[in-house]
């Protein structure tokens, strides 16, 4: 590995604009729904109106009729094609419904029954509605505490448990024991659809010669492709996943739903290549749901208001299908739930249930119910204690590094205590508490609210152990470079480029990032989980060292100069001298490759470098939120003042695209705490089927974000770390601290998420015996 | 079901095409004519990610039907650009404030936020501010497009908005 940056960068740290906005702002983006191959035909689902029903019959005869109908498969013909279904992140959890379509027994509304592929997509949904399903309807398993005390909510399952696990470590009791004061807390996630605009989409097209070209809505491309040769017991290199231009992800797009893989079902016994976009009612309602766990907190301190031990109470039901290992939330929030604060010992209780809902999804931050739940009782325990909140964090941060946590994981670079005193004072703590005091008054309430976490960050195991760039200077002297590093917004076209370019001494707009087709470059993550700055990064860093290495010594050669007097600039080879002679890259280039008979004795034709970065299983990131809010108490409505983040993610590559992937977390975690629900109702019917009743932030809502940023540079080669998922995992608390400081003098109760102005006003009701509110 | 025939100004092209009649604006514009720019984001008037213009003004190609565009002139994302390549002030503006990510819904907020400027008057920040509440954008937190406002109403008028 090359040791030393040429120069000092140009490009990183600068927030260019982005290389990639040229094609979206034209609208020549090119999604999977823009794809069109040549015979391609539309499918459309017929789904469960029943959280939980016995299929009597299905009579697909007039279905079939329909001019412009292909075909309707229901699981008599098309769950054969696939082995029993695993999660694409492997692991030895139990599985809920492992086949692609309904057989015997719905599950959960929206629950795929029978696909029908036609001419066009009008056709296909107009032949949907001809099948006639007969239902037995079944009592639904739809709450944690049914599936409790319910029997099995899906069919072939002995019982609903799909996660029991308990730690205790020791002096956990004896801590809680012995405790001056133990604090609990309690909330209830509001369930979300993470909805991305464009919702997933696939296009099946299988060939002739036994391939199977498959463009979908994916995050990382060659899991999915791994998954579905082995989901259908085929060759893997007969599998080609292509993922374009994706339009939001946010975790969801990680992972091969069952309907997607019945297109790619019926897509193989018509022999044609069908394509099924997802509408936003079927996204809605079986796109995959997340922050559906109920999180409780014992908090035990001493006398001084310092934790002695934590208590996590983790319980979910993951809905019928989840998309993601049902262990993996609870597991992350045990390690990770003390944060950045000196906890001596613990005890966790994780406990998961199957359900007759959708099932889970990654979903940015999937485990953040632990910094919510931890964050929100360390507020509840300043007010128990009379201890101001900032206060009682300063006391308990951890400071001496590296840390060990209760459970192994060892932090260590991290800022926290800065972070937090950072946004202290930004947004004007102490002059804060001065105004609240007087608002409060005058019958106005404001409040604020603070939050701190240590993100777990780039994580890299199973699938996401690394990435892989492959980095050439074409003859052109132009850089391309094919990476395992993808894009659902997250800029990598730009921020790649800049590692690279400053590397190779090469403009920005030389370097050309590819990306998306499995046929192109070898195994790889993809997005996800904060990883790319660090991991992508970090594998476009070396490899361009690599390469930089290699045209020093070509350049030398041609140059007859040592290697140590030359340097990349501007697109040549150029000498320590300022008039000294120089070699275009391109000169280069057309040697490498047309001429490599020039080239030095054993060097080989072309120059080219590849490298794949594995880095630790875990780097970790940090932040501090701050905001203030007022809330109307005869509306329950809840209005942003302020809002401030201060952020360590190491090295920032592009501080726009640092600051646009924090805002993007930040107004989601607005929608987790004030608006967003997807809720069930007894029957196990889901409430919302459109985005008229799915709300989410519009910009009238969103407060002008302001950002503050830490540099402490990761351990890897760009020294980046990740910082895509922060904003809406830090996010939450310090919104819901902030609304609960605001209605401080009422005492309300508020456990369940999200806050609307309904709960809002009914909890302050309850809290004055019905004397607020109107 | 009926079909009808239909001729219209598309991008500055006269098009003619016969169209059931239950055929949206938004899947002629897409399937019909290959203008793909214009997304579906939830085909119910609420994201506004398949915002054209229809006669100088800004409308949902989801709600409204090919047929009903008889006789009209439609401008999508595909035709804002200048010929040679310069992109339009709100394009310009998107693009230097960091105003997109993952770009789905990036072509309705252009066209919503250009045909504001083509009603005579150049529109107020406020105004901008609240046509763009008309549109969902589920990547930037609006915190990059908020700053592109700024900039147009910077442009527009000076210390106006």
């Amino acid at each position: 590995m090359a040791d030393s940056t040429p120069s000092a960068p140009r490009f990183v740290g600068q927030s260019i604009h982005r290389k990639e906005n040229g094609r979206f702002l034209a609208g020549r983006g090119q999604y999977v729904d823009d794809h069109v191959v040549p015979g391609m035909l539309h499918a459309a689902f017929l789904r469960s109106p029943m959280a939980r029903a016995k299929i009597l019959s299905i009579d697909v005869a007039a279905a079939r009729a329909l001019p412009g109908v292909y075909a309707v498969y229901t699981a008599a013909e098309l769950n054969g094609q696939f082995q029993p279904l695993k999660y694409i992140f492997g692991g030895t959890d139990p599985i809920g419904l492992d086949y692609v379509l309904a057989a015997d027994e719905v599950a959960f509304v929206g629950d795929p029954i029978a696909i029908v592929v036609a001419e066009d997509r009008y056709i296909a949904e107009d032949a949907a509605e001809l099948i006639d399903v007969d239902y037995d309807p079944l009592d639904p398993v739809v709450t944690i505490e049914d599936a409790r005390t319910m029997g099995p909510a899906l069919p072939g399952h002995s019982d609903n448990v799909a996660v029991d696990l308990h730690v205790a470590l020791p002096g956990a009791e004896e801590a809680f024991a012995n405790a001056a004061r133990v604090v609990s807390g309690r909330v209830a996630q509001g369930r979300l659809a993470p909805t991305p605009i464009e919702g997933r989409g696939i296009i099946s097209d299988p060939r002739m010669d036994g391939r199977l070209e498959v463009h979908l809505t994916s995050q990382n491309p060659h899991q999915a492709k791994a998954y579905l040769a082995a989901m259908l017991g085929m060759p893997e290199n007969h599998v080609r996943i292509i993922s374009p231009d994706i339009g939001g992800a946010f975790g969801q797009k990680y992972c091969f739903g069952r309907d997607l893989l019945a297109t790619v079902g019926a897509s193989r016994l018509l022999r044609r290549p069908v394509k099924w976009i997802e509408d936003r009612s079927e996204a809605l309602l079986a796109g995959g749901h997340s922050r559906t766990e109920r999180l409780s907190l014992d908090m035990a301190f001493d006398e001084n208001g310092r934790i002695l031990a934590t208590g996590l109470g983790f319980e979910d039901a993951v809905g019928a299908d989840p998309m993601t290992n049902p262990s993996g939330n609870g597991q992350l929030a045990m390690l990770f739930h003390t944060g950045a604060y000196a906890v001596p010992t613990v005890r966790a209780d994780v406990e998961v249930f199957f359900s007759n809902t959708c099932g889970i999804i990654p979903y940015r931050g999937p485990w953040a119910g632990e910094t919510l739940i931890r964050e929100i009782t360390m507020d509840k325990a300043a007010r128990a204690l009379g201890i101001d909140p900032v206060e009682l964090r300063r006391r308990n941060i951890f400071t001496q590094q590296p840390h060990t946590l209760p459970m192994g994981p060892v932090i260590d670079g991290v800022t926290p205590r800065e972070c937090l005193d950072m946004v202290v004072e930004a947004i004007g703590y102490e002059d804060f508490r001065i105004e609240q005091a007087a608002a409060r008054r005058s019958g106005r309430f404001i409040g604020i609210g603070t939050a701190v976490y240590i993100e777990p960050c780039a994580i890299s195991s199973g699938g996401n152990s690394s990435d892989t760039a492959a980095i050439r200077l074409e003859p052109s002297g132009q850089v391309t470079a094919t990476m395992t590093c993808h894009s659902q917004g997250h800029s990598v076209e730009t921020t790649m480029a800049q590692v690279i370019a400053d590397e190779l001494g090469v403009d920005v707009e030389d370097v050309t990032i590819v990306f998306g087709d499995t046929n192109a470059i070898g195994f790889g993550a993809g997005s996800g989980g904060s990883r790319q700055a660090l991991v992508g990064g970090g594998a476009a860093k070396v490899a361009s060292a690599m390469l930089r290495d290699k045209i020093l010594r070509v350049a030398s050669h041609f140059l007859q100069l040592p290697e140590a007097d030359l340097r990349l600039e501007g697109g040549k080879v150029v000498s320590g001298a300022a008039t000294g002679p120089s070699i275009a890259l391109r000169e280069l280039g057309q040697a490498a490759y047309l001429d490599p008979g020039t080239l030095p004795e054993g060097a080989g034709a072309g120059l080219e470098a590849q490298y794949r970065f594995a880095p630790p299983m875990f780097s970790y990131s940090n932040a501090a939120h701050a905001c203030t809010v007022e809330v109307d108490i005869a509306t329950g409505m809840v209005r942003f003042l302020r809002y401030v983040v201060a952020e360590d993610c190491g090295v920032m590559l592009n501080p726009a695209v640092v600051e646009g992937q924090i805002a993007g977390g930040v107004v989601q975690a607005m929608g987790n705490v004030l608006w967003e629900e997807q809720h069930y109702d007894a029957d196990g019917n889901p409430g919302a089927g459109t985005f008229k009743d799915y709300a989410m932030p519009l910009a009238t809502d969103a407060p002008k974000i302001e950002y503050l940023h830490l540099c402490t540079p990761s351990d890897t080669p760009t020294g980046a770390k990740g910082v895509g998922e922060g904003g809406a995992i830090v996010g939450p608390p310090a919104i819901y601290n902030a609304i609960l400081d605001a209605l401080a003098p009422f005492d309300v109760t508020l456990e369940q998420l999200p806050l609307t102005p309904a709960r809002i006003v009914a909890a302050l009701n309850e809290a004055m015996d019905g004397d607020v509110a109107t | 079901m009926s079909d009808h025939d239909i001729t219209l100004s598309v991008n500055g092209a006269t098009i003619s095409r016969r169209v059931p009649a239950r055929r949206t604006l938004l899947d002629f514009l897409r399937q019909d004519l290959g203008l793909t720019g214009t997304h579906a984001g939830c085909e119910h008037g609420v994201c506004g990610a398949c915002t054209v213009q229809v006669d100088g003004l800004a409308v949902r190609a989801c709600l409204m039907f090919a047929v009903q565009a008889d006789a009209a002139e439609i401008l999508t994302i595909e035709g804002v650009q200048a010929d040679d390549g310069t992109l339009h002030p709100v394009q310009q503006a998107m693009h230097e404030s960091h105003g997109l990510q993952c770009g789905f819904c990036t072509p309705g907020i252009v066209m919503t936020l250009k045909s504001l400027g083509e009603t005579g008057q150049a529109p107020d920040r406020q105004q901008m501010v609240e046509a763009l509440s008309g549109h969902i954008c589920r990547c930037t937190g609006y915190q990059g497009i908020m700053k592109a406002i700024d900039r147009l109403a910077g442009e527009a008028g000076g210390t106006r908005g």
